[in-house]
């Protein structure tokens, strides 16, 4: 399908009181799932008058979802290190299995095959494991990263996986072998800030013909708060070589902290700051984004719909400026915290 | 805001003619405080009383070191484990501290008054007394001063700081420049230590036979006070060239350097306890932009580490040296962060509650004193204001607030806020 980034529109948001951090989209567009800092998974149906539910799921925030290719399942992680997988549906949804410490430390992200017999891993454990998407077994574990793992992705051809690490280290794995076949470049998204390591890949997306990989991240940095510049590093995929440096037209100042690839041929980035969440297109190979679209709220994760005519955005933040800042902030005498909010949008 | 110790310092580079002048324009114009209670020094010079202070200057978060919350609203991502006493949880990100903290006490229910670093970070650091119209020293002219010569021949108050060193005589206050911080910028020793080549040892000390004559003379008919400061000046600066080893990052050991981490903070907290073993009286080592109010997880998953890492080489290091029992360290911030998330992922700045890690010498070890509540929000029972944690200080090194006061040319000071009291539970 065709779209015009100008024509996209807020469909709708949906909102709950604790910060969202990730958003999946059912094949048949019935029900919005979401997931963040209080470890439930929630469900919206939305059909029925976006009817809310939420079930116990994790301990830790979890910041990773992702669904079975097939639509029947999802996978979501947490930052205690646990997996689980759980049936997509109406009803009251029993996992399936889990995999409780799938790594001892901050899990950043899962993903699943393009054909859906694995899913894998990554964490601050520097370690990428991969496992069945069937029962959760063990097939695999990729080590070589010295850094913590944030971000992964599959390649269509079902032998290569790919893993960004916080210092811009690329690596590309063979699944058959559990080698590392070669080290690309993104180390543009590390900085060492005084004594600090700032930055790294915190997400990644191949294009659909898998002719590009696409690194997402912030480039430099004036302090110890991620306040650099939001920048996504096109990579070739076959010769291994920087393609394009993307960054947006209007000055900006945050990560980019997800990002999908419309078939219509937009890479599409969700950037976070203070003053709220931006969805930028860009067109492969322009290094300026073609269109941009604010949102109150900064943004976290993003998911585009199988029709490619819905993006769905997990979002957190403080609606009318009155939560955050520093000392005692009471609101009607009580101590609130951030909320959340998956905005919905229709693209045309 | 901004405040001038994270940023656009006013800091110049030392050298001993600089110090030299600093401290003489500063003795002039203020005068040096005295002890009402001199007699106290002497009991303390007996026991090498010394304190290892560590600034994280910016504000590290409490729930994300000494007072996890895990899996509570504001609890974070990370999990906490258990240490070595019973019941008492820090935040994964300090499993070698975890490990020793039979040794270590925590303080978690502070309470303080500033909510910026511009109005916190001098007041905390000089104990937040009652304004009495004088600018009261920082902890670490404080105890130079009470404490007095321990007989080192060294500076007494040494601080290790990345950017920028040089003489703070600010630190001082009212009691006078020579009680400043000398300052060593990325932990380098101050510029032109060694003696001009072609000056041999002779004529060296023939030129300062010659300089004490002159200053002699010079005082027949004057007061002393500003030749005092000009002679204690000569003799820091005649002590550095003496231990110039001892400022020299080169002869730092790898093996060492590893054990602290390999960082920059470890590096200068290695240096730290190499001083403190030549018995220089308080070294504080600051290590700057703890101020998370963007991607505080992240950020603080890179600094903890590190803390935890030659925060415990140090006080391994003290203990095996016999050195820990005598030697009070303390670790702390102007004040604490949000428990509250903000949409940046960062915490902002909460001097609510906050907590702050101490032991060695006359402090109690393997105690947690006071308590958040279950989200970490607020102080749950007795809190603690920083005028307790001087107070605390000082009775562990030996001093008594209560009966110890500052002579500020003829004015009697408290030396730690007279509202606060020492926190019972934590002294030894």
């Amino acid at each position: 399908m065709k779209i015009e980034p100008k024509a996209t529109k807020l469909e709708r948001v949906v909102r709950y009181e604790r910060q969202m951090h990730c958003c999946r989209l059912s094949p048949d567009g019935a029900y919005l799932y979401g997931a963040g800092f209080d470890g439930r998974l929630h469900r919206w149906t939305l059909n029925q008058k976006d009817r809310h539910e939420s079930f116990a799921a994790h301990q830790g925030w979890v910041e990773t979802m992702v669904l079975h290719p097939d639509g029947s399942q999802l996978f979501t992680a947490d930052s205690w290190g646990q997996v689980s997988c759980w049936p997509v549906g109406p009803g009251i949804p029993k996992r399936r299995w889990t995999i409780q410490d799938a790594h001892l430390t901050w899990l950043r992200r899962v993903t699943v095959s393009p054909r859906g017999d694995r899913i894998a891993t990554c964490g601050n454990d520097h370690k990428v494991r991969v496992f069945s998407s069937g029962e959760g077994k063990l097939i695999r574990e990729l080590t070589g990263h010295e850094h913590a793992v944030l971000s992964l992705a599959f390649h269509a051809d079902g032998k290569s996986l790919t893993s960004g690490d916080l210092f811009g280290n690329v690596r590309h794995w063979d699944l058959s072998t559990g080698k590392c076949l070669r080290s690309l470049d993104a180390s543009r998204l590390y900085k060492k800030f005084h004594q600090y390591d700032q930055g790294g890949v915190r997400c990644m997306t191949f294009d659909t013909a898998f002719r590009c990989l696409y690194c997402g991240g912030f480039e430099g940095t004036n302090a110890n708060q991620a306040q650099g510049t939001p920048t996504v590093i096109a990579l070739d995929w076959a010769s291994g070589k920087i393609q394009t440096i993307m960054t947006p037209r209007n000055a900006f100042t945050g990560p980019i902290l997800d990002v999908v690839y419309h078939p219509a041929g937009y890479l599409i980035g969700a950037g976070s700051s203070e003053a709220g969440g931006v969805l930028w297109f860009w067109k492969p190979g322009q290094a300026k984004n073609q269109h941009e679209v604010r949102y109150e709220n900064s943004f976290r994760g993003l998911d585009l719909h199988r029709n490619g005519a819905r993006l769905a955005a997990a979002a957190f933040g403080d609606r009318g400026g009155q939560r955050g800042g520093n000392g005692r902030r009471l609101t009607n005498g009580e101590y609130v915290g951030f909320e959340g909010s998956i905005a919905l949008y229709t693209l045309a | 805001m901004k405040h001038p110790h994270s940023c656009n310092s006013s800091e110049h580079a030392l050298t001993r003619r600089q110090m030299l002048q600093s401290l003489g324009v500063i003795a002039g114009a203020t005068g040096v405080a005295g002890l009402a209670e001199p007699i106290f020094a002497q009991q303390a010079r007996r026991r090498q009383k010394q304190v290892l202070f560590v600034w994280l200057d910016g504000a590290m978060s409490q729930l994300e070191s000494w007072d996890p919350k895990p899996g509570t609203q504001f609890g974070g991502p990370f999990k906490s484990i258990q240490t070595r006493l019973p019941g008492v949880r820090l935040s994964e990100l300090m499993p070698r501290m975890a490990e020793r903290m039979n040794r270590f006490a925590i303080v978690r229910s502070m309470h303080t008054r500033f909510e910026d670093h511009s109005q916190a970070v001098d007041p905390i650091q000089r104990g937040d007394p009652k304004n009495r119209g004088v600018p009261y020293p920082f902890l670490g002219s404080a105890v130079s001063k009470l404490l007095g010569d321990q007989g080192s021949g060294l500076p007494p108050y040494i601080h290790i700081k990345p950017g920028s060193g040089g003489f703070f005589y600010q630190d001082a206050g009212f009691l006078g420049a020579e009680y400043g911080a000398l300052t060593l910028g990325d932990g380098n020793p101050p510029a032109n230590l060694a003696a001009p080549e072609g000056v041999t040892a002779e004529i060296d000390r023939a030129r300062s036979e010659l300089r004490e004559a002159v200053n002699q003379r010079f005082l027949r008919h004057r007061t002393r006070l500003l030749s005092n400061t000009y002679e204690h000046t000569f003799r820091i600066a005649r002590q550095m060239m003496n231990h110039r080893s001892l400022f020299d990052p080169a002869r730092l050991g790898r093996k060492d350097l590893d054990r602290y981490g390999g960082t920059e903070f470890g590096r200068h907290m290695l240096q730290a306890r190499r001083l403190l073993e030549a018995g220089v009286t308080f070294v504080k080592v600051t290590m700057y932009h703890w101020d998370t109010h963007g991607d505080n997880f992240n950020c603080h998953l890179s600094g903890v580490p590190q803390v935890d890492q030659a925060l415990s080489a140090v006080l391994d290091d003290l203990t095996d040296r016999g050195m820990y029992e005598h030697t009070v360290v303390v670790v702390l911030s102007e004040f604490g962060r949000t428990p509250k998330i903000n949409g940046r992922i960062g915490r902002d700045h909460w001097p609510e509650c906050w907590s702050l890690g101490i032991g060695g010498g006359g402090i109690r070890p393997g105690v947690v004193i006071g308590a958040t509540s279950a989200k970490g929000t607020f102080n749950a029972g007795a809190e603690y204001d920083i005028g307790h944690v001087f107070h605390t200080i000082f009775r562990a090194l030996g001093i008594n607030p209560d009966k110890t006061e500052y002579d500020n040319n003829g004015q009697p000071l408290p030396i730690a806020h007279e509202d606060c009291s020492a926190i019972r539970g934590l002294l030894a």
